[in-house]
Order: structure tokens, then sequence, then C-alpha cells
């Protein structure tokens, strides 16, 4: 067994600084914080320790000091919440995450109020493989958890108590193995345990300063002086004494809600605190090998209603770094009604996601992701209504016989999971090789296209080649252009020829969108292709003549 | 057309025909093959297309690279197109439209952020892009340029007339004029190779019906050719279901 200890020696503080923007930051300064507890400064920042502020200060002498210093009281709840967020996130290392709960100091008399979280033990053995060893999984742990806005001590032990122990004595102790943890526990002092903290003073003046010392003296006489759980920490902390702890259990669906210090105005300052809810939802997500579907990030307001910021990635995904990318777009462009104090996230919906293989070459499936991440990007910035693939329809009307459609990214690449498909769909009701004439049409008046293209070709074999099967133009414009007439031409810039045509689309009868119009292929002066009509029997507020309606291209 | 000489790709002696680190693409025109570094359509840089209008064939000049890359389930990124791409007439030329995104960005900004975004993705077999020319500054295509780099991809910006006079850091710049009987001139405005004086000739694809025109039609008056008993092509099945052989357009 493998445990790692980690400590937040300044949680107390770092639960409201962590709401903030980072220090590298420049555009959002960082007020001076400090956090009190009756009346006495517990701790303050490092720009208010700058100024002169002390923890166990006055809280009129810090205000003295600094009249705009941030006071806040300290809240055991938001330092459990932010305990427990840290826990979830940390069940991606391990499934083995428990909990160190610390008895509030001073209040060490029985039927004090109940213990409080203080930290996290990890059991890692079994995780040191997958992670590249202790060193990089401490490293890992520690990037995390500074991302999070925690600065932890980290100290890896072979028992848990012994872990939490060297952690809460310093940073950065790593005893890997049995004798190396005695050697390293012996120096502690006595005050590192939890239950000597109310005899620490009995026990220096008896000549026990560190933990060796305690345990040399007779066990039988430190029992019934100091009561039996002195000798069981301490025996747990050498491992001379067997540890049942209790496993944190992750919630089953993830919420998590963070208190800003101070009212955001711009809808940026709400990027920090958001990334900050964003980390243990990933965390959260890889432990339970799922990916978040959509996630819900409620902007709450004094006196507005809530904002919702919704963010849906194409695929499934539990990286914060995609997220957050989304995140950023959704900001961007995200107008705030009115101060937000408090942000909410909520994981709405989620799909399971294994995790895949690494492989040395780019694959398909990567491909996809990638595709996925811009679409999600591209959808972010510019609105879902914005990125658009093409349908065929089966209608003759050409403005309706292709259509914008918003849609996922499923079929844009070849994924393993996809067949090869041929690239002409052949079974749309819209025959590929010659457009016009659709398997729906009626058999007569087929019949009777191919007919008149004999009886053109047959009268004028070189007028018109291509009659019932005119090519159609590449772009088509949004909506018809009016063309002028002159000398009983259309015009646009010049004098259009009719090159090819007519054919006549009329249909449209049944949705109250009947076009009757005879089309044709025009060119100008300089040989640029043009798709016109001529409205045949404009209706009531149609207006007759010449449109443009598609370009060549 | 490669350089005679062993020299790396990255270098390139004026009088000869720069090679790329890829072969290009190729683009379907054996006569602009031949003149394009590389062989074809370049991966990773940016391609100039400079036009009047759209419309005037370049499109139709990307029709056969768009065809191959479709065909190969690559994707094809249409970034702010003037007007709206015509489904049938792409399933004509053989384009699979299902490869096809579509991305609209009004705002000039959103434009241009959009292209960089998808440059660096990389994410594409192919990206077509429009610029807004009154906000391209060169810094913006620099900016491009780069971010091109890494794409895996040719990478097509479309710009106006007035483009063609201004410096550009693309590599290659082409200058497309329409032509008539469905011909198109390329000339190259600038490339990794010597300086082309004569514009090329290219025929434009057709989709596979076939556009067969009257040989000059300016010489023939349109209302005689009308009344002179054209065919119509009746493909409705709506209310006219008499089928007409003459149009009558006046």
């Amino acid at each position: 067994m493998l445990w790692l200890g980690i400590h937040f020696p300044r949680l107390a503080l770092e639960v409201f600084l962590r709401a903030l923007p980072g220090a590298a930051n420049e555009t959002l300064a960082r007020p001076d914080l400090a956090v009190c507890r009756q009346l006495r400064v517990l701790h303050a920042c490092e720009q208010a320790r700058a100024r002169g502020i002390q923890p166990g200060m006055k809280q009129a002498t810090a205000l003295a000091i600094a009249p705009d210093l941030l006071l806040r009281e300290q809240n055991p709840r938001l330092q459990a919440e932010a305990i427990a967020s840290a826990a979830t996130w940390a069940l991606q290392f391990t499934p083995s995450v428990s909990l160190q709960f610390t008895p509030a100091a001073g209040l060490s008399a029985p039927g004090a109020p109940p213990a409080e979280p203080a930290g996290l033990l990890l059991e890692v053995e079994p995780s040191l493989r997958l992670f590249g060893g202790l060193t990089a999984l401490i490293e890992a742990l520690r990037v995390g958890l500074q991302a999070q806005g925690f600065e932890p001590r980290i100290a890896a032990a072979p028992t848990a108590t012994g872990a939490w122990l060297l952690a809460r004595h310093q940073d950065g102790l790593i005893a890997d193995s049995q004798p190396s943890l005695n050697a390293r526990l012996a120096g502690l002092p006595v005050s590192a345990l939890d239950s000597a903290a109310a005899h620490s003073d009995a026990l220096v003046s008896l000549g026990a300063q560190t933990l060796k010392q305690l345990s040399l003296l007779p066990r039988a006489g430190v029992a019934r002086r100091f009561g039996p759980g002195l000798l069981t920490e301490l025996d747990r902390a050498f491992g001379r004494l067997p540890e049942a702890r209790e496993w944190f259990v992750a919630p089953a669906r993830f919420a998590a809600r963070l208190e800003l210090p101070a009212q955001a105005e711009a809808a940026e300052a709400l990027l920090a605190g958001a990334s900050r809810l964003l980390i243990p939802l990933c965390g959260w997500l890889s432990a339970r090998q799922a990916g978040a579907r959509r996630i819900l990030l409620s902007a709450l307001h004094d006196e507005a209603p809530i904002t919702p910021i919704v963010l849906s990635p194409a695929d499934p995904s539990a990286d914060p770094q995609r997220l957050g990318s989304l995140l950023r777009e959704k900001l961007s462009v995200l107008r705030l009604r009115a101060p937000v104090h408090t942000l909410q996230l909520d994981c709405e919906s989620v799909a399971p996601m294994p995790a895949s293989n690494q492989t040395l070459f780019p694959t398909p499936a990567q491909a996809r992701e990638s595709l996925g991440r811009l679409v999600e990007q591209l959808q972010a910035r510019l609105g879902h209504d914005h990125v658009l693939r093409l349908r065929l329809q089966s209608d003759h009307r050409p403005e309706k016989a292709s259509a914008l459609a918003q849609t996922g990214i499923d079929g844009l690449v070849e994924t393993d999971a996809q067949p090869r498909r041929p690239p002409l769909t052949t079974g749309s009701g819209r025959a590929s090789r010659r457009p016009p004439l659709p398997a729906g049409n009626g058999g007569g008046s087929q019949g009777s296209a191919t007919a008149s293209d004999r009886h053109a070709q047959t009268k004028h074999p070189d007028a018109i080649a291509e009659i019932g099967a005119l090519p159609r133009p590449l772009w088509l414009l949004e909506r018809p252009q009016p063309l002028g007439e002159r000398q009983q031409r259309p015009w646009l810039q010049g004098p259009l020829s009719l090159l090819a045509g007519p054919e006549r689309i009329e249909t449209g009868w049944w949705d109250g969108e009947l076009i009757q119009r005879d089309y044709f292929i025009a060119g100008d002066t300089e040989g640029v292709l043009f798709w016109i009509y001529r409205e045949r029997l404009p209706g009531d507020g149609m207006a007759a003549g010449w449109f443009l309606q598609g370009r060549f291209g | 057309m490669q350089p005679a000489s062993s020299l790396p790709a990255c270098v390139w002696r004026a009088h000869e025909l720069g090679g790329t680190a890829q072969a290009g693409h190729p683009s379907g025109f054996a006569s602009l093959d031949a003149q394009l570094p590389g062989g074809g359509w370049p991966s990773g840089m940016l391609t100039e297309l400079i036009s009047r209008e759209p419309g005037a064939g370049e499109l139709r000049l990307l029709v056969p690279l768009l065809r191959q890359l479709s065909q190969a389930q690559r994707l094809i990124i249409l970034l702010a197109p003037p007007h709206i791409p015509h489904a049938p007439a792409l399933q004509s030329h053989g384009i699979d439209i299902n490869r096809l995104l579509i991305v609209q960005a009004p705002n000039a900004a959103d434009r241009l952020w959009a292209v960089e975004k998808a440059l660096k993705s990389g994410s594409f077999g192919c990206l077509l892009a429009w610029l807004p020319q009154e906000r391209t500054r060169p810094e913006h295509l620099r900016r491009l340029q780069l971010a091109a780099q890494g794409a895996q991809g040719p990478v097509f910006l479309f710009r106006p007339l007035a483009a063609q006079f201004e410096a550009s850091p693309a590599p290659l710049r082409l200058l497309l004029l329409p032509r008539p009987e469905q011909q198109l001139s390329v000339q190259v405005l600038k490339r990794r190779g010597p300086v082309l004086a004569q514009p090329m000739l290219l025929n434009l694809p057709q989709p596979m019906t076939t556009i067969r025109l009257r040989r000059h039609p300016a010489s023939l008056p349109v209302s005689d050719g009308l009344a002179a008993g054209l065919g119509t092509a009746h493909t409705g099945a709506g209310l006219a279901a008499r089928p007409r052989h003459t149009a009558t357009l006046n």
C-alpha cells in the first residue's frame, strides 16, 4: 500500500481566492483578502501580508492598516465543499480516495462541533504504472490541484496516517518504504499528532518532543495519562495497527457551485471561476469513464433571473481544455444583464465514453475528435445556425432542391464504425446523373420531354443541344435577383445572350409556392454563365420579367 | 517539373520551378499542374484565387480536386461562401455533398477568426474561404499563412480583383478571368518559380450532363431563335399537365 496525503494549509483562504482569476491575468486586479475567525485574522493572502497583515492580528488592527481589505469570516461549509470537489476530481487517479477529518483546532473537548474535512488520502499503489510512477503522479496531482486554486502539500507513505502526518508537516516528503517512513516520522514533533494537541505542553515537559521520544515512553503509562487515542494514532502512523478508512463516494449526479468573492460584472470575469468548476467535473467524468454531452452553467444574479450558459460539445467530452475553450467562446459573446454572485455547474447529460488506446499514428477517430472540436468552437462563437451541411431534397423547385441543415458531425469524416459508402447517393429520388428528370415524375410528361427533345434536335440540331436536362449551376442566389430588360433581352451590366434552354419548371401548387418558370443558361459578353429564368405567368404580387437565380461558378 | 538539383524542397532557384515538401494534389488540368510548384494544388500554404466576382469559374476550377477529395472521404469546408452551393449541381459533378461543411460568418472579424481556427485544427481535406476585402490586411494574411503551415490539405482564399495589386504572403496567387466557350484564363501572379507571362486557358469541367451551347450566341437574335421553335423541357408535375412544345416568350 502506498498512500498519498494531501493537505491544504491555506484552505480557509483558498475557498475565497479560487473564484478569482489567476495572478497571471493582469487586467483584473485581485483584491487583498483576509479570513477571520472570532475577530482575529486567521489567514491573509500574500498581497495583504506584504502590507503588514499578520495571522493572529485583531480584525480592527488589520482594517486600520489596510482599510480596503476584504474580510471574510471563515466558512466551514465552503471548505467542506471544496474538499469534496477536490476528492471528486482525484477519483480519476484512483478509486480509493478518503477524506481526512480534523477535529476543529482548539475544540478538543468531547461534544465539540463535528470534525471538518481537512485533506485527502489517496491509496495509489495500483495506479503508479498507469500514471508513470510516483513522481509523475504527484506532479499531475499538484498541477491539477493548482489549476483548481489550491496550494497543496503532498506526501507519500506506506500508511495512511503516516502520509497525513508527513503532508501536514512539510510538502514533498516521500517515504516509499516502512523503514524510511519510520525514520521520517521519528523526527516529527509530537504536536503533529491530532490527539496530542491538548497535551502538547505536558508531553514536552515530559521530555517527549518528537514522535521517537514519545514512542520510547512506557505505553501503559502514556495510555493512562493521555488516553488511548494518542497511542492508537501513533501506532497507525508507524503501521503497527491496521486502519480501516471510509472511502469517498462520488455523487451520482455532478453539481457544484462557486460563490464569487466579489460580484462579477463582465462575462470574462466568470471564466476563472467557471474553469475551476470544470476541472472537478472532468475528474468526475473520467472516473466514471463518461463524457459530458450537455453542461449547464448558471450565473446567479441578485435581482434578475438566472443566466444559463449551455455547453454542448459535438462529441461527449471529458477534456478540461476542450470544454474550457468551448466555455471561453461562449463567454466571449455573452452579455450579462446583472452582476453575478454565484456560479453553479450541473452536468445534465453524460454518455459512456470508454478510454481509447493510445496510438502512434493519427487515426480516423482522432481526426473525428479534432473535427468535433473545430465544429463546436465554430458553433459556440457563430451560433448553431451558421455551421451547416447541405442536404438534397426531392423537389423540382431549385430553391428547395438543396437545403442547408444544421446537423452533428456524424458522417463528415470516416470513422472505424462507419462503413465506406459510395460517394454518390443514388437512392435519393433525385437522380444524380440526369437531375431534371426524377423518378417521381409522371411517365407521360417524361415521355413528352424526350419527345420534345427529339423534336427540337431534328428541327434545330445546332440551336439547342440539351433539353430537359440542363445542368444546374453551382451557386444559387439566396433570392432571385430581378434583371433589367433591354431590346427584349435580359440585361445584367451588359446584354445577356441565352445559350441554352428553355427548361420549364412548373410545380409546387400544393403548398402555395407555385412556380411557373422558363429557365435558360445565359452568358454575358465575357463568357460568364448565369442561370436565369422568366416568370411565365406572374401571379398576384409576383414581379414579371427576368430573374437571375444562379451562377455557374 | 521537379528541380533537377538534389537540393531540398525548401531551396529553389529562381529560374526553375520550386518543389514542395509533399506533392501537390492534382488539379485535374495537366497544363495547370505543369506550372504549379509541387505539380498540383499545394498543401500547407495559402493559395489565393482572385476573380472579379463569384461565378467567374472559380468553383469549377476546383471541381476535380473537390471530387477527388470528397470521394476519398475527406472533409471540405466552405467558409463564408458568397452564395448557397447548389447540392444537385455538386452531385452532378460527382462531389459527395455529405463531405461538405458550410460555415457562415456574416461578421468580418468572425470570418477571419473562423478561418484561423479551421487552419489550426487542420482537420480538413480542403478549405475554401471567402475573405472580406475591406477588412483583410496583410498582417491577417500572414497570420493565416502561418496557421496554414500545419494544414494537411490545400487552402484556397477567394479574393476580389482589387486584391491583385496588394502584397500578400500567400506563396501561390492566381488571377482568374472568364473566357467564352466555358474556358477560364488562369494567370499566375506569384509562385515559387519563374514569372509566367502568358495566362493559361483551361477548359472548365462540365457536369455529367454536358453544357453544349450555341456557337455564336451574339450573332443570333434571341427573340428569333426562341420564336423559331425551341423545345421546352417540361419537368414539372404541377398545374400545366399539357406538354408544350414551343416557348412563347414575348
